[in-house]
Order: C-alpha cells, then structure tokens, then sequence
C-alpha cells in the first residue's frame, strides 16, 4: 500500500465521522456534506468530501487507512490538539483568596 | 517561660540585671526588636512584659507597646481577630496613651470584622487633617479586600468618591474575572489616579490583558501597581502564570491559594505546548542530554492534561527516543516510566521501524505489527479473521519478503532467545512465516491483490506445487478470476501436462473468453504446441495447432498469419519441401518485411531443432537502411513477445545494428529502441544494448528505461555505473509513477536463483542490492547522473577507465589512484602513473611465483593462456588497486582448490575475458611404428 497516497486531511473528520463509523453512517454523512458544500459554491470544500468518502467508502481502503495512516513523527504538539488553549475565567473568587492573604 | 516555650520562642533570656528604674541596657532592647522583626512576638512580648516589671520607664513602656503591637498584628495575620481586639482593648486599658500607636492596629480589626464604616467614618469629615486622611486612606490601600462592603460603607455619603470607586471596581472585578470584558467596561473613570483604590483598577486591566493573551500589556500593567497595596500580592501568582522571572531574592514558593488560583486560571495548554516545542527542537538536535531533560518537563507541563493524552504523549517520545537508540532507562526515567504497550503504541512503533526505510528494519517491523495484532485483538480494533486482520497480514508479508532472510532468521533466533522458555513454541505468534501470513491475508480478505502477492512469492520457491497450490485456492475463492487459471495453464505446459493446461485454457475461455490475456495464453500454448510437434518431427499434428492459432484474433494485423507461416516453413523444412518452403517464405517477408521474417524463421526453427545453417539464405542487413533494420528487429520482438517467442539476433548483426544507432537518420522511436535492447540483451550482446541506451538517452525520453538498459548491459566490473544507473533509473521510474517500472527494477535488484550475485553476465540479473532500493535520490545527484551517462556514449569493454565522477555520492570513498584523481582535476605527480603499474609488482598477494605471472605464462603456457595472460595484466592495471587485490585473491584460491584457470577466470570476470581459442592442429603422425608392428621386426 503507497501510504504516500493517502489524502490528507483525515478523511473521518472532513465527514464529521468518529473512528468507528459504519457504510450506513458514512454514506449518510457523505449526503448532508454535499448539500453543505456543492461543487459550485464550494469546490474545496466539496473535493476533499468527495476523496474522504471515495477512500471510506472502499471497506479495504478504509482499513488500510485506519491500521496505516498513524503518523510517528506527527509534530507532539499535534497531541494536544483537544487541550483547552484558553485562559479560563474562574470567577473572582480565587482571585479574592489570594488578595486576602497578607 | 516554660521550656517548652523556650524551645519554641528560642533561647531564653539571661537572667535581667537588676536595675530598679534605670535606663535599660541597649542589648535588652535590641533582643526585644529582633524578636518582634522575626515575627517571634509572643516572645518579644514576654520579653518587653519581663523588662516593664524590673523597672516601668518610659523607655521599656515603649518597647512594651511596641511588642503588643506586633503581637496583635500578628494575631490578625493569623485571622485571630477576636483575640486581636481582646488584647488591643487590654493594651488601650492599661496604657491609654499608646491608643494612637494602635490606630492602624484598630481599623484592621474593624475591616477584619466587616466594620469598614469604622474605618473610613472619619474620611466623611471634610477638616479630617491630611495627615490623618492619608494615614486612612493609606490603610484603604494596603488593607481593603472587600470591595463591595467598601462600596456600601453607610459612614460615607453615596456619592464619596471612595464609595463611587469601589462599587465600580467591584462590578469591574466581578465582570473581568467572570468572561471577556469590552475596552469601554474598563475605562472606571470613578476611580482618579489619586484615589487609594486606583491599584485596583491596574489589577483589573492586567486581569483584562492577561485574558485577552496580551501577556507585554499585562506585566505593563502589574508594574504600574504599588508593591505595598493589596493587589500586589497577586504578582507572584501572574508571574508563574505569565512565566515570567521572579524577582531576584523573591519567594518563588507559591501559597495554597495562588496554586490554586493557577491551576483553575492558569494557561496550561500554552505552557504545555511551548514545552513540547522545545522537545522537538532537542529531538532534532539529536543531543541526549537535551532530549531527555525537555522530555522530563514536557512531561511535568502536561499534569494538568487527561490522562489519556499525556499517556499518548508518552508514547510517542518513548517511540521517537527509542528510534534514536537512546537508553531506554533514561527516557522511561525522563517520561515518568515505560509507555503502556497497548496497540497504540505497537502500531506507532511499527510505522516508525517502517519509516526508516531500511529493508534490515522491515523484519521487526513486521514483528511489531505481529504485536500490534496480538494487542488489537484483546482491545476491540478488530476480529481475527476480520478484514483488517487481512490486510494487516498482507502488510506484514510484504515487509517479510523485502527483508533479507539472514536477518529474518537472526531475529527469529534472538525472538525465541529472549522471550519467556515457556512461550518459546510460539515463533508463529511472534513473527509468521510468509506462508502463514499470505494464507491469512487470503483466508481472512480474499482479494486478487492478495492472492497476487501469495502466488508471486509461491512462484519464487522450488516446489512447483506450492504455486500450485496456491492458485488452486485463489480459483476455489474466487472462481470467476482468470489469473489463477492462466497461471495453472502456464505451470501446467512447463511440466509438458498439455492436457491439463488445455483444461485450463478451456475453463478461462469459458470465463472471458475476449480477455486479452486468455488471448495471448491461447496462443501461446498452441504455439508451444506446435513448435513441441515439430519437435518431434509430426507435422500434421503441428498443422491442427496452427489452424487453432489462425482463429486467435490479433492485436496487430498480419502477425497471426506471419506466425502460421512461419511455423508453415518450419514443417516444409523438416519434410524438405522447398516450394512450401519458398511460398511461406515469400508470404511471411511480405507481411514482416525480410528482417522480421528471418528472426521469426531462426528463433521457431532453433527452439523446433530443425535450424540448420544451409537452410537460411544469409540476409545481407548491412545492405538494408537503419529504419528497416531497426523496425524489423523490432516488430519481430513484438510478436515473440505476444507469442511467447523468445527472439535472438544473430552475432553478426550486431555490429549493423550499432552502425545504424549511430547514423543520423536513425529512428528515434522509443518503444522499438527498447525493444531492441530487450532483445539485445536476450542476444547477449551487452555492446548493442549499449548503443541502445545511448541513442536512448541522446533523444530525452523515457530515460529511466534507458537506464536500467544501460545498467544491464555494463560489463561485470563496471560496478559503480551499475549502481549509479539502477539507482537513477528507479528513482526516476518512481518519480514518473510508473509501477511496472519500478517493479523489474526491484525484482531485478532482488535476482532469482538463476542470475544470483556470484554469476555477473551482461543483461543478467543484479542480486540482492537493498541499498539501491532504498537510497534517497537527491534532484541533484539525479542529474549528475543522468547527464554523465548521456555524456558517456561508448561501450567501456573491459577498459574501464576511470570511476564515474558521481561515485562519490553514491557513498563510496573515492578512489585514490592517479587516474581517477586527476579525472577529479586533483593534483598528481607525473611519475605516478608509472609508479602505478610498479606497484603491482609490489602487492603483497603476489607471491614470488607470481610476480613473473606473464613470463611464466609464456614459457610454459599453451597459447590460449599467453593471451588470457596479456588481458588480465592490462585489465588488473586499469582496475582499483583494491579490486585487483579480490580478484587475484580469488583467482589464487581457485588454482589452489585445483580450479582449471580459464575456467576460473570465466566464473569471476566472464566469458568475454577470455582470448580467442587458436584452432585445433591436426596432430602429426609418428615415424615410430605402433608396437603391434615393431614387434614384427
């Protein structure tokens, strides 16, 4: 398998799929995202929806991507990808605790 | 004082002077300070009570004071504010006097208890003294938390400005810390610059900065803020939030409070990030000790992470440190302990083994995936049996079969040496056989490819039934495929099972009988046939097969007809028909020109044993234009390529050929130069091949064919410019995509049993070379290559001169003699050269015996060996002085084992170095009579 073929982005997410999504759910998926973005509108859009769902649509393919596509030298930060980035409000109160001590 | 109070409040006072009244010593009130600046005050207190009772001055009264003073403040840092006022209220009884000492000590108690009316009550007074306003507002300052109780005091009339500013600070406060404020929020234009709560309203736009990720803004702003007011203590808590540097000398401990206002405020996603940032920096520097010391922090960075991801965070720096073979010790010590071997990880492995792109890594990487497999199972990826388990089986054949078998082996010895005794039995478990995963991959997804790939390798081992076997599977999966079925045709005729590969043509005409495959199989097979008839000299059964070949449809019109005729010729030939003869002659060169027509006839008649040299007009190709020729020779090849013909030009043509190569007016059609060189090259004859490649190369296209031409038909020595060639044309092949292409390379890279390494021969296979399949191509090296080989126009013969000029950047040293260094423009003296060829009388291996190698040749040796001897004296010359070393090397082994010499010099450096053979003399007869005539006598 030329693993160098492979289309980039993650197929899964352009769908808006988890991992383990079956035909049915991949098939229907594919539906609303070609209603979310036609061709004439959206010709980006729409290219990446239709390679995503080529290459899951192909149960051997899609294997093959799951069981190859990991990527060892991905950049670490790319890990952290879901890790909340932001600064988080918390209310004045632990504020107001440290202020009180002297 | 107890001692245990002793011990507590430190040690104990020496006995006190008795003084009655006087002045006291200078070092009593110096005791007592050092205890009230060392927060000691209920001993400072103890002291200075000690002191007031020995002699109750002005003096020690003071110092009295002054220790109750800090022994209620302490009391108030410690929140004991009743006991604070309890004991203000016994000072303020006792000693009257010191009630203004304790003014500041008073609010205090006031705004602990909440009684901020108290407190402010006098800033309502518009006569208040300034002094005592600013001593007030001073403590507003440093003192007031609450701003909202601040805001609501009912001493001061609604709309003091004290009261205006902190409701506004208050709301601001609220607001900032509770979600995205706008610019306008933050304006409070309540509070002037004057006022004691204006530190407040830098705090709340720092606050706002800190927010908004404008971190300069933010320690702008912390800076504006006084270090004595109340919003400064949290300076050290922004400080590790922002990681900014402490302040020299400063406490970088941090307080319950601050860490924890930095664990639910604090931005760990940009600390963790900004870690992991300088971990791949040092990965990429390579240097141990920097890996391991930002692995060590990434890690620490990542506490406030889901265990999940700091796990997967592990994993990968475990895989990217153990692939730079760091010490395993060392990295699990730098990333809290060893990954957790689950799939995941075995997986991540396996990819990273494979990127390596090192055929000695495929082998454990197989076994990581046979890991992976075992870890999947227990985990839910996949069922055994299941798709996945097939393709991933296929995967893991495929990097078996590239990695070489010694080192298969070797990691099977040092698999089953290490793992536990008991588990020693399940080699299969740990790294299968090919057969074991093909069969798996087959069993489990039943696909061409797989099945394909199962029947390539299956084909490569010595059993035939093996093959077999497998392409009986393949047809029991999947009947409606035609590939096992052609094959089993094939492997069916080879054993000369005719019947059963009719069979078998049969069941895949039924199948599809317009596949053009099914086609060609037909014709082969008929072909091969006829041509085993004629073999065996029954012409008629031979004519059955050529009528089934006449109703085979072409690809090219005219060839079914031309071959029919041919075979025609064939059965007049053996019968000695020439008229039949002469028709099908004349038939067979209308339709495929004389050139054509005179392969086709020599290469059926040979492989039917009925070629004899009188029954072949010579054809006079020296007479016929480059375009005929070179088409002839072509269209030919075509056909014996469809019809399984294998097609050899006669010696002689060869040099016509390279004559019609060079002629300006030479066709430059690339796909009958190729065929040419194919056929060049199944002709042995490595020189034409040659002058293929280079007509190939001069017109521009499709070099990478032209290429690994050229690299087959250098000659055995010519090792540099093989590789070069191989490893420019498979980059090339890749490049362009072209799979076929890159296939024959790597299966020609590979060799087979026939053309292994030891038996080099022009147009032969090259043997295991992994280096070539997996080198990195530069565009540059790329060039260098392709535009030395195009400048390189004449066959090398056994003159080879010196290295390629990018041998270099093939990873060989250069080479140090004369030749190649000043071909290099380095410098060499002029006598080197000789020096040169004096050396070899100097080497070592040539023992005395030797060192006359030419001169004992020539007087001892029959003629033959006088030439043999004259050829290797200037080919060793020319040669590297290291690889004229192994050659003698083996040479001298060779006659030592008892090796006859030409044979030996054919086996190492090929037929071609031998001399022409001097013809036979009749022997001349003796004057001496036979015995049985002399005893006549």
């Amino acid at each position: 398998m030329n693993l160098n073929a492979l289309p980039i982005p993650d197929p899964y997410a352009v769908l808006g799929l988890g991992p383990g999504a079956e035909d049915e759910q991949i098939r229907a998926a594919y539906l609303a995202k070609l209603k979310q973005f036609p061709p004439d509108r959206a010709p980006v859009e729409f290219e990446q929806v239709r390679d995503a769902y080529a290459l899951l649509r192909d149960r051997r393919r899609r294997a093959q991507y799951t069981l190859f596509s990991v990527n060892p030298e991905v950049p670490l930060e790319s890990l952290l990808d879901g890790l909340d980035n932001e600064r988080r409000f918390a209310g004045p109160g632990p504020w107001l605790a440290v202020l009180k001590e002297r | 004082m107890s001692r245990k109070q002793n011990k507590k409040n430190g040690p104990a006072p020496g006995p006190a002077p008795t003084v009655g009244g006087a002045r006291l010593l200078p070092e009593e009130i110096e005791r007592v300070q050092e205890q009230i600046a060392g927060r000691h005050s209920k001993s400072a207190l103890q002291l200075a009570k000690d002191i007031y009772k020995r002699s109750a001055t002005a003096e020690s009264e003071a110092l009295l004071i002054d220790a109750y003073k800090a022994r209620i403040d302490d009391l108030l840092r410690l929140g004991m504010k009743v006991e604070a006022k309890t004991l203000l209220g016994i000072v303020a009884e006792r000693f009257p006097s010191a009630l203004p000492r304790m003014t500041e000590l008073g609010r205090e108690i006031c705004a602990q208890e909440g009684k901020l009316e108290e407190v402010v009550a006098p800033l309502a007074d518009r006569e208040l003294p300034a002094e005592e306003r600013e001593r007030i507002e001073t403590f507003v300052r440093q003192r007031i938390v609450d701003l909202p109780a601040l805001g609501s005091v009912s001493s001061l009339p609604p709309e003091h400005p004290l009261r205006t500013a902190a409701t506004a600070l208050a709301a601001a406060f609220q607001a900032v810390t509770s979600g995205p404020v706008e610019d306008a929020a933050l304006v409070l234009p309540e509070v002037s610059r004057r006022s004691p709560l204006a530190p407040w309203k830098a705090l709340i736009r720092a606050i706002a900065c800190y927010y908004r990720h404008e971190d300069d803004e933010c320690r702008r702003w912390l800076l504006t803020i006084p270090d004595d007011s109340v919003p400064a203590r949290l300076t050290p808590a922004f400080a590790a939030m922002l990681k900014t540097k402490s302040a020299p000398g400063a406490d970088s401990k941090l307080s319950l409070a601050e860490e924890k206002l930095i664990a639910v405020a604090g931005d760990h996603g940009a600390a963790l990030r900004a870690a992991t940032a300088e971990l791949e920096d040092a990965l990429h520097g390579k240097k141990q000790k920097l890996i391991l010391d930002a692995a060590r922090q990434a890690m620490a960075a990542s506490k406030h992470c889901g265990a999940e991801t700091r796990e997967r965070l592990r994993q990968h720096i475990a895989v990217r440190c153990g692939l730079m073979n760091l010490p395993r010790t060392a990295f699990n010590a730098a990333i809290g302990g060893p990954p957790r071997f689950d799939a995941y990880y075995f997986r991540l492995l396996a990819r990273a083994l494979e990127d390596l792109h090192n055929v000695d890594d495929y082998a454990e990487a197989a076994a990581v995936w046979a890991d992976f497999r075992r870890e999947a199972f227990k985990e839910n990826w996949f069922a055994s049996g299941g798709l996945e388990d097939g393709v991933l089986s296929l995967h893991m054949a495929e990097l078996v079969g590239k990695a070489p078998v010694e080192v298969v082996e070797h990691l099977r010895k040092d698999l089953s040496q290490y793992r536990r005794p008991d588990k020693r039995d399940k080699m299969e478990e740990w790294l299968p056989s090919l057969e074991t995963l093909y069969k798996r991959a087959c069993e489990a997804d039943p696909h061409p490819e797989a099945f394909q790939a199962w029947l390539s390798w299956a084909r490569k081992q010595s059993a035939w039934q093996l093959a077999d076997d497998v392409a009986e599977r393949w047809r029991g999966a999947r009947p409606a495929d035609i590939q096992p079925l052609l094959y089993l045709m094939e492997s069916a005729e080879k054993r000369n099972a005719l019947k059963k590969s009719l069979k078998y043509l049969e069941e895949a005409e039924d199948l599809d009988r317009l596949n053009p495959e099914v086609r060609r199989a037909k014709l082969r097979l008929l072909l091969s046939a006829a041509i085993r008839h004629l073999q065996q000299r029954k012409g008629h059964l031979a004519q059955k097969e050529i009528e089934q070949i006449e109703s085979v449809p072409e690809v090219r019109p005219g060839e079914i007809a031309a071959l029919a005729a041919t075979l025609r010729w064939c059965i007049a030939l053996t019968d000695g028909n020439r008229a039949v003869q002469d028709e099908q002659d004349a038939q067979l060169t209308k339709s495929m020109g004389s050139v054509a027509a005179h392969l086709l006839k020599t290469s059926v008649a040979e492989k039917a044993e009925v070629f004899t040299a009188s029954s072949f007009k010579t054809l006079k190709v020296t007479k016929l234009s480059a375009a005929e020729l070179l088409t002839g020779v072509a269209r030919a090849r075509a056909l014996g390529d469809w019809a399984g013909l294998v097609i050899v030009l006669p010696r002689e043509w060869s040099d016509p050929l390279i004559a019609a190569l060079r002629q300006p007016d030479c066709p430059a059609d690339v796909a009958q130069l190729l065929l040419l060189g194919e056929t060049s090259l199944d002709s042995h004859s490595a020189e034409l091949a040659y002058a293929v490649s280079t007509a190939g190369l001069a017109n521009g296209g499709a070099n990478a064919e032209f290429l690994f031409l050229r690299a087959r038909s250098l000659p055995p020595l010519a090792s540099f410019r093989r590789e070069g060639c191989l490893t420019a044309s498979l980059e090339l092949a890749r490049r362009e995509r072209s799979t076929e292409l890159s296939g024959r390379i790597l299966d020609c890279l590979k060799g087979t049993k026939e053309n292994a390494r030891k038996h080099w021969r022009p147009g032969g296979g090259m043997g295991a070379d992994p280096k070539i399949a997996s080198r990195a191509v530069s565009p540059e090296l790329l060039g260098k290559i392709l535009e030395e080989e195009q400048a390189l126009k004449k066959y090398p013969g056994y003159n080879l001169g010196p290295e390629p000029m990018y041998a270099g950047e093939l990873g060989y040293a250069a080479c140090d003699c004369p030749k190649c260094r000043a071909r290099r423009g380095e410098e060499v003296e002029e006598d080197e050269f000789s020096d040169e060829e004096d050396d070899f009388d100097d080497e070592d291996d040539f023992d005395e015996d030797e060192d006359n190698f030419e001169d004992e040749f020539d007087r001892s040796a029959p003629s033959p060996l006088k030439g043999l001897a004259r050829i290797m004296g200037e080919v060793l010359t020319s040669m590297p002085p290291e690889q004229a070393q192994a050659v003698v090397q083996q040479l001298k082994k060779a006659m030592d084992g008892g090796e006859d010499l030409l044979a030996a010099v054919e086996r190492i450096m090929g037929k071609a170095m031998l001399p022409p053979q001097p013809p036979v003399r009749p022997k001349k007869l003796s004057r001496v009579p036979p015995p049985e005539q002399g005893s006549l006598f």
